[in-house]
């Protein structure tokens, strides 16, 4: 779809209360809907960021996920009902964001993010916002946002707790700098063990629909070499600076990662994301 | 010595390493955590012999995921168990930092 030169009175009346905002204005608008988003992960993180991009006018929005919609997800995946048990989740949010508004073309992947497969995909975006809840899934985003070029918001949650960061490859810090590889398998438990409130999902969900427009339009601070963390049973919010890392293996001026490791895809959980990181433990993160 | 944890002001013995913050905090699952000494991520073969000075911030940074259940590798989910500060010791982080 191309995205119209000229704005309609519908849509100038859709989206007239961010029009009026200083930095957005008509301008800005044409941006959104000429901007393409993609969402990895159409869950407690994505669900809610995918309504508030849709609704803005972003004009093409990726959703991908593999899942079908279970009754645990409702707690918090806003955009799955109870009647979309069993269905594709990237069906089940692509009917909703096409009844929000029409001005939006959903693009769906019923798939996996896989190093084979995440070149291709990442190409014809904009903007990423990683709503994926595994460790492999993240560090292969930011490992293929490097590769491609391409922005992206990172968002995990926990429990009552979540954190944010904003990543402009090769120009600000990386989920690399921050953290080098992933954990051990073993170390890591179960979502179903830790628990997470939905609202907790929400609110991290729209801070990456935020970052998302502000980086489309160009407007305003980005969650940039900052790590927003908040623990919201305490409803305290803090900013931790992030540096770029002079010794990233994925960024750093002599990096251990150089490219998304595709002989590794036919792996059934995909943990080695990228070349290096698994094969030396150069880090000492092991 | 006085040294800033996750932006809260701590009294500590002198000569602690940052294996032994890791301990006297009782962070329960160390290898989800990355630690920043004033404003630089260490590596964790660090965390042994890296002494902490007067005045030193670090930074706890938990290892998070939770989003869509299983959208790419399924390694699990992520967590980070540890012991929660207590509510005047965030407060007090808010001053801090803000």
């Amino acid at each position: 779809m191309t995205a119209p030169l000229v704005l309609s009175n519908e849509m100038i009346e859709r989206y007239s209360r961010q029009i009026l905002l200083p930095g957005i204005g008509g301008a800005g608008q044409k941006k959104l809907l000429r901007s393409r988003v993609l969402v990895v992960g159409v869950g407690g993180l994505g669900a809610p960021a995918a309504l508030y991009l849709a609704a803005a006018g972003v004009g093409t929005l990726g959703l991908m996920d593999a899942d079908e919609v279970d009754l645990s997800n409702l707690q918090r995946q806003v955009l799955h009902f109870t009647p979309d048990v069993g269905r594709p989740k990237v069906e089940s949010a692509a009917e909703k964001l096409r009844e929000l508004n029409p001005d939006v073309q959903v693009v769906t992947y019923p798939d996996r993010l896989r190093p084979d497969n995440a070149a291709g995909i990442l190409e014809g975006y904009d903007f990423v916002l990683d709503g994926t809840d595994s460790f492999a899934s993240k560090f292969l985003i930011a490992d293929a946002c490097h590769f491609g070029g391409k922005p992206y918001c990172h968002a995990g949650i926990l429990r009552f707790e979540g954190q944010a960061l904003t990543v402009f490859p090769g120009e600000t810090a990386c989920y690399r700098c921050v953290f080098h590889e992933p954990p051990p398998v073993g170390a890591v438990p179960t979502c179903s063990e830790a628990g997470v409130l939905g609202a907790v999902a929400g609110l991290l969900g729209v801070i990456q629909a935020a970052e998302a427009l502000k980086a489309l339009i160009g407007a305003g601070d980005l969650l940039t070499n900052r790590l927003l963390v908040c623990d919201v049973l305490r409803m305290g919010f803090r900013t931790v600076r992030v540096r770029r890392n002079p010794r990233c293996p994925l960024c750093g001026p002599e990096p251990t990662i150089t490219h998304l490791d595709t002989a590794e895809a036919g792996r059934p959980n995909g943990a080695a994301c990228a070349v290096g990181a698994a094969k030396r433990d150069v880090h000492g993160l092991a | 010595m006085q040294i800033q944890i996750n932006g809260i002001v701590k009294e500590k013995p002198d000569g602690l390493t940052v294996q032994d913050l890791l301990e006297s905090e009782e962070v329960e699952r160390p290898e989800m955590v990355s630690v920043e000494l004033n404003d630089h991520i260490l590596f964790r073969i660090e965390f042994r012999e890296r002494k902490l000075q007067e005045g030193d911030r670090v930074e706890f940074i938990y290892l998070m995921g939770g989003g869509a259940d299983r959208t790419a590798g399924d390694l699990g989910s992520a967590v980070a168990l540890r012991r929660r500060p207590e509510s005047k010791e965030w407060h007090d982080a808010e001053e801090a930092s803000f």
